[in-house]
């Protein structure tokens, strides 16, 4: 029996499209619980997309972007209730899984972590073990999409994080700051910078492209 | 070629080229097979030895009290009006204040019918009203008022309830 409550218009205001998505997610998390594999099929096209996303352009490997979105969604389907909505939202919650995925990965390739909060970290390759262009380099390059991946695979990976999660994912900045786990003024900060860098290397005037 | 090129123009590009990405559908079956293995496998209830009669007791006994349940859940909702004091209120401290994620207190089923626009209701009730919503509370502060957000239907039913600390 569903719950009824008399009420009227008054007293409430039209949800958000987040907020609905927001209830939304939350059922079907329940039936995951259940072991739905409706729901996470559900869950599955909604937010797959953007945590593969984030991966790549982050470090441009298919495969281990893949790995990483893999590990956040067994997460999802295995961890029953270690998602808490009060923390953020589940988009947020994924990345951070596959972000420390990634971070994994580099160590072991690496024994570095690119996403450590050196920002003066001048390669940050993320993409591989070549050393970044040169600005003169990229700018040799006419065509602006081979140009802005390279520049922004230039950039210190946390740089790079803030101006991916932001400028091309569109997350809020909460959701960005939750993500690369810092302070909302570090993600400004950041982010600042980050488009500085990149307009110098593309040689393009900065300023806030949102 | 030194050509300048707008960074807001260079990061939508860029963006656009991101967007045509998408995980390779091993992503998705790994994912179900992880759930597969992770649900217990059912277990068999025990046949029941009682004595001829009994299985009619336990019946109608149970009936009984999922009855009950059903009538002290629907009187609790029931009480769980919208408060008028709080319209003006509910604007502001729904976005100022923390909230809870939103719990579900309708069936899964239901909110795939429930395509209509939804309306955020919001509520105060003490807190022992909880129960009845089927979520937990602090019985050591039962008496406390908490305030709520209605996730609603136009007809007035609830679809999940969420805390507003």
């Amino acid at each position: 029996m569903l719950p009824f409550v008399p009420w009227s218009r008054a007293h409430a205001r039209p949800a958000t499209p987040a907020e609905r998505a927001a209830a939304d997610a939350t059922v079907l998390l329940a039936r995951l619980a259940r072991g739905d594999g409706a729901a996470l099929d559900a869950l599955y096209r909604r937010e797959a997309g953007p945590v593969y996303r984030y991966a790549m352009a982050l470090c441009g490997n298919p495969a281990w972007s893949a790995d990483a979105t893999q590990d956040a969604f067994i997460a999802l389907a295995t961890q029953h209730g270690a998602f808490d909505a009060a923390r953020g939202t589940l988009g947020a919650y994924l990345a951070g899984i596959a972000r420390n995925a990634l971070r994994a990965r580099w160590r072991e390739a690496r024994a570095e972590e690119p996403l450590d909060d050196d920002e003066g970290d001048p390669a940050g390759s993320l993409a591989g073990h070549e050393p970044p262009p040169s600005p003169e380099a990229l700018l040799v390059r006419a065509q602006a999409g081979v140009a802005v991946w390279q520049a922004l695979r230039a950039l210190p990976a946390v740089f790079r994080e803030a101006l991916v999660l932001v400028d091309l994912q569109e997350r809020p900045y909460a959701e960005a700051a939750q993500i690369a786990g810092i302070e909302l003024n570090t993600l400004r900060t950041r982010l600042h910078r980050a488009r500085q860098r990149l307009a110098a290397l593309l040689d393009a005037s900065p300023g806030d492209p949102r | 070629m030194n050509e300048r090129i707008p960074l807001a123009q260079a990061l939508r590009e860029a963006a656009r080229e991101l967007e045509n990405l998408q995980p390779p559908p091993a992503v998705l079956a790994a994912a179900q097979a992880a759930l597969a293995r992770a649900q217990p496998a059912p277990r068999r209830r025990p046949a029941w030895h009682g004595p001829v009669g009994w299985s009619l007791t336990w019946s109608v006994g149970w009936s009984g009290a999922a009855a009950c349940a059903v009538v002290l859940a629907g009187s609790a909702l029931l009480m769980l009006r919208p408060d008028p004091d709080a319209a003006g209120l509910s604007a502001s401290w729904a976005h100022s204040a923390r909230a809870s994620g939103f719990v579900p207190v309708a069936p899964a089923e239901r909110w795939a019918d429930a395509d209509g626009p939804a309306w955020l209701v919001s509520a105060e009730m003490p807190s022992e009203r909880l129960a009845a919503l089927g979520l937990p509370y602090d019985p050591a502060h039962a008496g406390e008022r908490v305030r709520a957000e209605l996730l609603m239907v136009s007809s007035g039913e609830v679809l999940a309830v969420r805390l507003i600390r």
